[in-house]
């Protein structure tokens, strides 16, 4: 059994920072990299250049494309699966594998990392595959209510436009676009590896160590987008859809630095989790009650939603009543129901799903999480999930007074 | 005791148990099946309702129970499956309580009229979204036209029309012809004497004997269907045939065709289709090795469906002569592999055991792998002979993001 405790990291003098979780049962090895941006490099610019939009997800793709072949071809050669994504701030590429060969794969994964070498006429092969991936996003209701939610509620730039990017940026995107991103971003400095299995730590080490220190140039952030906390930009969506029944999305805007000042990161995330579980899903007296009235069926979920400084408490569910679900989630947001043996109930329940994490995967895409939202989740297991029922009621009374809008996808 | 089926694991913090009843049933019953499945848990009447499960689940450190249904050929096996974490990690062992709850759940006094209507509706409601989602609209309205006896054109959640007939009664009746199906018992994990006396309460004196029956599909017409939706993307979907088996090298053969034809990153599919023409960004293909079908899936742009769809048939008819020793090799690589890395995720690596018991293969996956090994391209060669094409279903999107 993998023991969270284990957890290490180290800085090497290259600037490579290096996470590792080591477990001797295990037969096989998942590893990363990690670099700390994705479509939120809208955020930035160097002095004559802005970024395009779905540049990250691009260069994500393209990276693979070496001289030596393709690095997916070079993995699976050596036993090894590998695939690699984009999100708003991140983009993560890795393998997983039996353990005879995964230096092997270490030493394609920062190959391929290191340099872009990829030929300059590929680059527009390329635009026909994202702008038919983008076209599967498009036709994803649940993706399409989840951006417009975002869209009404913040500023920030690397909300208003897709992942994958506009259509018109996409077609424009040359190989110099791409160097620059590449430059900008990919500093060794600025990577994280990540590794998890059963390996020679000296090994991993000694190669990441030859990892040549690339620097070149150091995009600026552009001044932040002034975010009020008090209000949303829009209260309210209306889109189409291939639906069978209205799709409606619900959601809180939270003041995330105002929170975190009260309470710790890691104590904030798992208080939510029991706020959503205890107030509005399967534990809660409000989900009996929508059941009851026929508000709700199972489709009805909710999730939080942590992306760089914003955070997002977001509900779904398939409902032709969703006007009347609407009022009775408002009225619970003002008058929350959970009570203290729900609340120890629920926090044992987290404290379980902690423990229960063990395989490479769960352990890989914990520490993405980790860097991805600056929380040491494994923290609150070492102290046995120091949270206490009175947080939950200062936290309560800080959510019902938090704007919200809502979206709803009709067949087309 | 009656027979268990008991992998010893000591690695993981879970352990796993899992109750699987194999029922022959007539495509037209598997609606009442899928309906029992969502209200076996909330119509147990020593329990006033979700929320008092959720909660009992939370306070056993956030264990899982959970109902769901699985086709293999023609045999339906239904599964009630929980975890716990094992009693070193917590001061209590949860065994005794997990198991009272799974056995109220299977084989306590029912209330179906509590929430019957409630589930009735949703059940007609996810045999309509099943229909929305434009891979598994494409999937009924073929298997619909080449072989509509097929449990497949049904899918897990049945027809609506037999859905939307559905009773009280019905509901009871499938209940009844549950407890009445052979079922055996699976765990993973670190047990101890008296835990698997604790769970020998589950196993009645009964033949557990869980036949699982291959598909004998009859094929109709080779149709190409075309229909349409409001969707950007078009999505192609075409059959092709071979003879199930539960012969192991035979489905070795049948698994590494397919990874080198589309299950794969590396496989033609993905490399010629995609790659070198970028006609799509998704493709691949699927083996579904008890009912002897295999699936080539597209999403592709209406412009050049066409054109897709040529390749496609291109690369299948060509496979005997293109496939090669290294993409072989290769191949074999990629499946080992994937079995090494199972052995370390322990929720696969339990359905995977109890898969493969069902299917009279195995457990030991060394065994397989030794097996791979000995695969000739030749023998990859007179199966991919062997494939029949049974039609195919062009889903046209009409929309423009």
């Amino acid at each position: 059994m993998i023991d969270y405790r284990r957890i290490k990291s180290l800085k090497l003098s290259n600037g490579l920072k290096v996470i590792d979780i080591y477990d001797p049962h295990s037969t096989s090895v998942m590893c990363g990299i990690y670099v700390p941006y994705g479509s939120n490099m809208l955020e930035y610019r160097l002095s004559d250049y802005q970024f395009k939009s779905g540049i990250a997800h691009f260069l994500e793709h393209r990276i693979f494309d070496t001289p030596q072949g393709d690095a997916f071809t070079l993995l699976s050669q050596e036993g090894l699966s590998s695939n690699a994504y984009t999100s708003f701030t991140e983009t993560v590429y890795y393998f997983e594998g039996p353990r005879k060969n995964y230096l092997k794969g270490l030493e394609i994964l920062l190959s391929f990392i290191s340099k872009m070498e990829f030929d300059p006429s590929h680059v527009d092969k390329e635009k026909g595959i994202i702008l038919s991936e983008r076209q599967l996003d498009y036709d994803d209701p649940d993706h399409r209510s989840y951006m417009k939610i975002l869209q009404n509620l913040y500023n920030a730039p690397m909300f208003q436009k897709d992942i994958l990017g506009s259509k018109e940026d996409i077609q424009s995107v040359t190989y110099q676009d791409l160097k620059k991103t590449f430059d900008a971003f990919y500093a060794t400095e600025n990577l994280y590896l990540i590794i998890v299995g059963n390996y020679n730590r000296d090994d991993v080490l000694s190669l990441c160590a030859k990892y040549e220190k690339k620097r070149t140039f150091k995009p600026v952030a552009i001044s932040k987008t002034n975010e009020d906390f008090t209000k949303v930009k829009r209260q309210e969506g209306h889109l189409k859809g291939d639906v069978t029944r209205p799709l409606f999305y619900y959601a809180i805007k939270l003041d995330k630095k105002r929170l975190e000042k009260q309470f710790s990161k890691e104590r904030l995330f798992f208080l939510l989790r029991i706020y959503l579980e205890g107030n509005f899903l399967q534990c809660s007296r409000f989900y009996e009650a929508m059941k009851k009235q026929d508000l709700i069926d199972t489709s009805f979920s909710g999730y939080i939603d942590q992306v760089g400084d914003y955070l997002t408490l977001i509900f779904m569910v398939e409902s032709e009543k969703y006007l009347e679900l609407k009022t009775a989630l408002e009225k619970e947001v003002e008058h929350p129901q959970i009570d203290e043996e729900t609340f120890e109930a629920i926090k044992k329940g987290l404290y379980g799903n902690l423990l229960q994490l063990s395989s490479n995967e769960e352990l890989f895409n914990q520490i993405c999480s980790s860097l991805s939202l600056s929380i040491d989740f494994f923290q609150l297991a070492r102290k046995k999930m120091q949270i206490t029922y009175s947080m939950l009621q200062s936290l309560i009374d800080i959510i019902h007074t938090s704007p919200r809008t809502w979206c709803v996808t009709r067949k087309r | 005791m009656k027979k268990i089926n008991y992998y010893p694991d000591s690695r993981f913090p879970l352990n796993y148990i899992s109750l699987a009843f194999a029922v022959k049933v007539k495509p037209s019953e598997i609606s009442a099946f899928s309906l029992l499945a969502m209200m076996l848990i909330d119509s147990t009447k020593s329990l006033s309702g979700e929320r008092e499960f959720a909660l009992k689940l939370g306070a056993l450190y956030g264990a899982s129970i959970s109902v769901f249904l699985r086709f293999y050929g023609e045999t339906l096996v239904f599964f009630v499956t929980g975890n716990y974490l094992k009693k070193k990690l917590v001061k209590e062992n949860l065994i005794l309580s997990l198991v009272a709850l799974i056995d109220e759940i299977v084989f306590g006094e029912k209330d179906f009229s509590r929430h019957f209507s409630y589930y009735h509706h949703q059940l007609i409601e996810q045999i309509e979204a099943s229909d929305t989602h434009p891979n598994e609209y494409a999937l009924k309205e073929l298997l619909k036209k080449i072989s509509p006896r097929s449990h497949l054109a049904f899918t897990n959640y049945g027809d609506k029309k037999s859905a939307l007939n559905l009773k009280e009664d019905d509901v009871i009746k499938t209940y009844r012809k549950l407890l009445n199906a052979p079922y055996k018992i699976y765990l993973q994990g670190q047990y101890t004497k008296s835990d698997l006396k604790a769970i020998s309460r589950l196993a009645i004196n009964r033949k557990n004997d869980t036949k699982i029956a291959l598909s004998s599909l009859k094929f109709k017409e080779q149709p190409t269907l075309f229909k349409s939706r409001k969707i950007n993307q078009t999505v192609l979907l075409s059959c092709y045939s071979f003879t199930p088996s539960f012969d192991a090298k035979q489905r070795l053969i049948v698994t590494l065709l397919n990874g080198m034809l589309g299950g794969l990153p590396s496989s033609k599919l993905f490399s010629i289709v995609r790659e070198k023409y970028s006609l799509c960004y998704e493709i691949s293909s699927l083996a579904i090795q008890n009912s002897g079908l295999l699936f080539i899936k597209a999403a592709v742009s209406k412009k050049t469906y066409t054109k897709a769809q040529k390749l496609i048939k291109e690369i299948v008819a060509t496979l005997k002569t293109t496939i090669t020793e290294n993409e072989l090799e290769e191949t074999k690589a990629m499946v080992s592999a994937s079995n090494r890395t199972l052995e370390d995720d322990p929720q696969r690596l339990f359905e995977n055991r109890i898969s493969r018991e069902l299917n009279h293969q195995n457990i030991d996956l060394n065994i397989d792998l030794k097996t791979l090994e000995e695969i000739t391209l030749e023998e990859i060669i007179d199966f991919a002979k062997t494939l029949k094409y049974r039609g195919e279903i062009v889903v046209k999107g009409e929309e423009n993001d």
